[in-house]
């Protein structure tokens, strides 16, 4: 299963429309994926005893992410930088097992003319940190409000440019978990992805 | 004022007391200044509809940040990076009023031997982007687990050393600053 990380908690975002076409790029190639909407995280993890003690309610987002196969981290960009709610859910993620040895890929988005290329950056650095095995063929969406129209509807250019990262990044992990290098997913038995 | 950011909401943190520390060295210097910990910030604004209506408890961190004639940001590493929830708290001020031609210095702290370098050179990225005025000199403490004791006190008299300089440099930044009205 390829996890998409819908990588903000704003409401209605751009972020997580755009997430919904990676989901569809996957499903267009028969790739299982579902979205990880951080919307969804519960308040408790907030708390500053959430780094010692993870809440109970955190732990169904831990799940999926061991049971990862892949992660697609879809960004926008805030203050010139990842958002606050991206780095604290990557925060209160466990280590090393999270992100050591597990594929990942990047698509970001933004309002202004670059695109988010810094928050990818930021988090291009923080996954090889972890180890991680980055996917070095990023996607961009500058001036996301001129590409998505009013129904959620992307520009095609901007759907093949998506649906060849996805096929691209299908093949990686594959091969890498064939070769060994990529870990193998935790299994898990009644995975509940939080919904809405 | 000089309004030092505890750059972190974990309990009982190393952070918190280097802050501690800063306090005592600013208030040597009869430097007026107050603490910003993020470890009070209220749990609300995990919500996501803050983006759209701060709660009423935010307002005096925003209020805070508006008010300061200086920032001093202490930043632990978490992950190679700064620690999300500093993040989201940048993310919750008003912009560009909070950081735009506001004079801001750091400190980082790590238990590894980068001293948190990652954190600060990624804040600065992003203070920068903001047209903050970055004091150049950044103090880092590496290892800082075997530098402070039980009480929270440096036992490497350098490391003070190192922060009392900054100080003292960062408060002439800010006084300068002010006098040529390159801040707000």
């Amino acid at each position: 299963m390829i996890i998409i990380i819908s990588g903000t908690n704003r409401p209605g975002s751009n972020t997580r429309k755009v997430a919904a076409h990676v989901e569809k790029s996957y499903a267009t190639l028969g790739v299982p994926a579902q979205v990880l909407d951080l919307a969804l995280l519960p308040a408790e993890i907030y708390l500053p005893a959430a780094y010692e003690t993870s809440p109970a309610a955190f732990k169904p987002f831990i799940d999926i992410m061991l049971a990862a196969d892949g992660l697609v981290v879809v960004t926008p960009e805030y203050n010139g930088g990842i958002p606050g709610a991206l780095k604290y859910f990557i925060d209160m993620l466990p280590f090393p097992e999270s992100f050591d040895q597990r594929p990942v890929c990047f698509v970001g988005l933004a309002a202004g003319l670059w695109g988010a290329m810094r928050p990818t950056e930021q988090l291009q650095q923080i996954f090889a940190y972890r180890n991680a095995l980055v996917f070095p063929e990023r996607v961009f969406l500058p001036g996301v409000n001129n590409l998505l129209d009013a129904t959620g509807r992307l520009q095609p250019v901007i759907e093949r440019n998506l649906l060849q990262q996805a096929t691209k990044f299908a093949r990686f992990v594959e091969k890498l978990r064939e070769k060994q290098f990529a870990r193998t997913p935790k299994a898990a038995e009644a995975l509940i992805l939080p919904t809405l | 004022m000089i309004v030092i950011i505890s750059g972190t909401n974990r309990a009982g943190s190393n952070t918190r007391k280097v802050v501690a520390r800063l306090e005592a060295i600013y208030s040597a210097l009869g430097v007026p200044h107050r603490v910003l910990d993020l470890e009070q910030l209220p749990p609300s604004i995990i919500l996501p509809t803050v983006y759209a209506q701060k709660p009423a408890e935010f307002q005096t961190f925003s209020d805070a940040v508006l008010a300061a004639d200086g920032l001093v940001v202490v930043t632990p590493e978490y992950n190679g990076s700064f620690p999300g929830v500093l993040k989201y708290f940048i993310d919750l001020l008003p912009f560009p009023e909070s950081f735009e031609h506001r004079p801001v210095c750091f400190v980082g702290l790590a238990a590894g031997i980068w001293g948190a370098l990652r954190s600060v050179e990624q804040l600065q990225t992003i203070f920068g982007y903001r047209n903050a005025h970055i004091f150049p000199e950044r103090v880092f403490l590496p290892g800082i687990s075997k530098m402070m004791d039980a009480e929270g006190q440096f036992t490497n008299a350098d490391m003070v050393k190192r922060l009392e300089k900054q100080a003292e440099g960062f408060t002439g930044f800010v006084e300068t600053l002010r006098h040529k009205k390159l801040k707000p």
